[in-house]
């Protein structure tokens, strides 16, 4: 993993508006004690990642990427943690900010993985 | 073959006065046979409450007849035959066809006395229905005596009950009220004039139109398959659940905005706990209703809608993105309150535009997020 590795994130059918993701897609909720779960794009590709996550019985309308650099640029560190069965998984760590903070950095987030476009989403 | 009168009602005045049957009124008799056979049905089902439906043997069973006609004004005898012979003579379910008998009868009673809480206790609300078909060949000189088992005092049906049993049941199995449904089109008959429409949350309803929105419901049907989705506001028919049952008249018809608040709002209430990687709470309907209201009251068309998305902890977030701000309100339907947090993009990550907490019960409250949105909007490069 490196700065430019791309992180990839699945967007819920239910986070999708009019074709714009919420910014919620970015941001840890509760059961994530701050560390957002992603896979790491050196080890996994769009579809791939796509395919793990629908066989854990879990739906995405696709799939969204950040860049690791990005990710330092908003003072979030980025870490491997790989589990049983999927050595792929990384987190991007929010416990260095709290309250509004966390809401402004998943918002840069989604914006910057709005840049960068879908990378991969199953109908297309 | 085993045999059992279980009701013996006498018909009084006007024409049944020689003692004949008016063959019009036969209809009404056999009205009074399904409904005999539908509430000892219920009977049956309230005794076996983890069955979903009767023994497949239940309804062949017996046969209701017209047994015999007696004097006395006109009497007809309604009996339960057995069809087959049966062990020691006895009556499939003979109890329940009693029960039913005895529980029209008793329910007739209830209305004569005008009703209480419990009157639904003899009968299930919607097999009140029947009612609609006997007795409505009752001349208003003509009325029915029953006399139940149990031998208490006769009870007079006529057609001032009748309509009073369909007042009431009216109030309890359907009621109109003024509406307003979203949805998608997905049939349309021009013409007929109707359309079908499937709500974003419930069952599908019918509903006919005047020709002025011929060209709003095209658009809807044509985008079926799509996202277009329709407002249809006019008069809607529910049952006493509050659900929509059918759309009785149609007085406006309207393209949503793809942003509508109201048509996310009904999105999520098709939402089960578990939404989110099987986790994730659902947001409560009374929590939807109350937000939905409050936006109506407080959130003015002249501003722009916002993105509306549900939350992990069954919430609602609104977002906006005007030029280089954004602004994002987090919702706690149960609390009533929001989290609102404004912030150019641009600037300093620590900086914020505004950070609020939000009493949304408040109208003033939505009237300060009107006014910082207007402020937003001039701002906006």
């Amino acid at each position: 993993m490196n700065s430019d590795t791309l992180l990839y994130r699945m967007v819920s059918p239910s986070w999708m508006r009019s074709g714009r993701p919420t910014s919620q897609t970015f941001n840890p909720t509760p059961k994530d004690n701050g560390r957002l779960s992603v896979y790491d794009g050196d080890q996994i590709s769009p579809q791939n990642a796509y395919e793990h996550y629908a066989s854990l019985g879990y739906k995405a309308v696709g799939v969204l990427a950040i860049a690791v650099e990005e990710c330092a640029s908003l003072n979030l560190t980025v870490s491997p943690d790989p589990l049983p069965g999927f050595p792929q998984h990384a987190v991007i760590d929010f416990t260095a900010l709290s309250g509004n903070g966390i809401a402004r950095a998943a918002r840069a987030l989604n914006k910057s993985a709005n840049a960068l476009g879908w990378q991969y989403r199953p109908s297309a | 073959m085993a045999k059992k009168d279980i009701l013996r009602p006498r018909l009084r005045g006007g024409r049944f006065e020689n003692g004949a049957i008016p063959l019009e009124f036969l209809g009404d008799l056999a009205q009074l046979h399904k409904m005999v056979m539908d509430v000892a049905k219920w009977h049956y089902l309230q005794d076996h409450p983890t069955r979903q439906r009767v023994p497949s043997g239940f309804a062949s069973a017996v046969e209701i007849q017209l047994s015999s006609l007696e004097r006395g004004s006109a009497i007809p005898v309604i009996s339960i035959f057995a069809i087959q012979e049966t062990w020691r003579g006895e009556l499939p379910y003979e109890r329940y066809f009693s029960d039913a008998a005895e529980s029209i009868i008793e329910y007739i009673r209830s209305a004569v006395q005008g009703f209480s809480e419990s009157s639904n206790g003899h009968i299930r609300p919607k097999l009140l229905k029947h009612f609609i078909n006997f007795g409505r060949n009752l001349r208003s000189d003509e009325f029915i005596e029953f006399q139940s088992t149990s031998g208490r005092t006769l009870v007079r049906f006529d057609q001032r009950i009748r309509m009073r049993i369909l007042e009431f049941s009216d109030s309890r199995v359907a009621y109109t009220k003024k509406s307003a449904i979203r949805g998608a089109v997905s049939e349309y008959d021009q013409d007929k004039m109707s359309f079908e429409m499937q709500p974003i949350y419930g069952q599908k309803v019918s509903g006919r139109v005047h020709q002025q929105y011929h060209d709003i419901l095209m658009d809807a049907f044509n985008g079926y398959q799509g996202d277009a989705r329709a407002l249809v506001e006019g008069v809607g028919k529910y049952d006493h659940q509050d659900r929509l049952l059918a759309l009785e008249s149609v007085e406006r018809v309207t393209v949503l905005h793809p942003l509508d608040f109201h048509a996310c709002l009904d999105e999520f209430r098709n939402m089960r706990d578990g939404w989110l990687e099987g986790d994730g709470k659902a947001p409560p309907h009374s929590g939807l209703d109350w937000l939905s209201e409050a936006f109506r009251r407080g959130y003015p068309d002249d501003i722009p809608l916002p993105y509306t998305y549900p939350t992990y902890e069954g919430g609602v977030q609104c977002e906006w993105t005007i030029g280089q701000f954004y602004i994002e309100i987090k919702i706690d339907l149960d609390a009533r309150k929001g989290n609102w947090v404004r912030f150019n993009e641009n600037s300093d990550f620590s900086v914020f535009e505004d950070e609020e907490i939000l009493n949304l019960d408040d109208p003033s409250a939505w009237a300060w997020m009107a006014a910082k949105i207007r402020d937003t909007l001039e701002r906006a490069e």
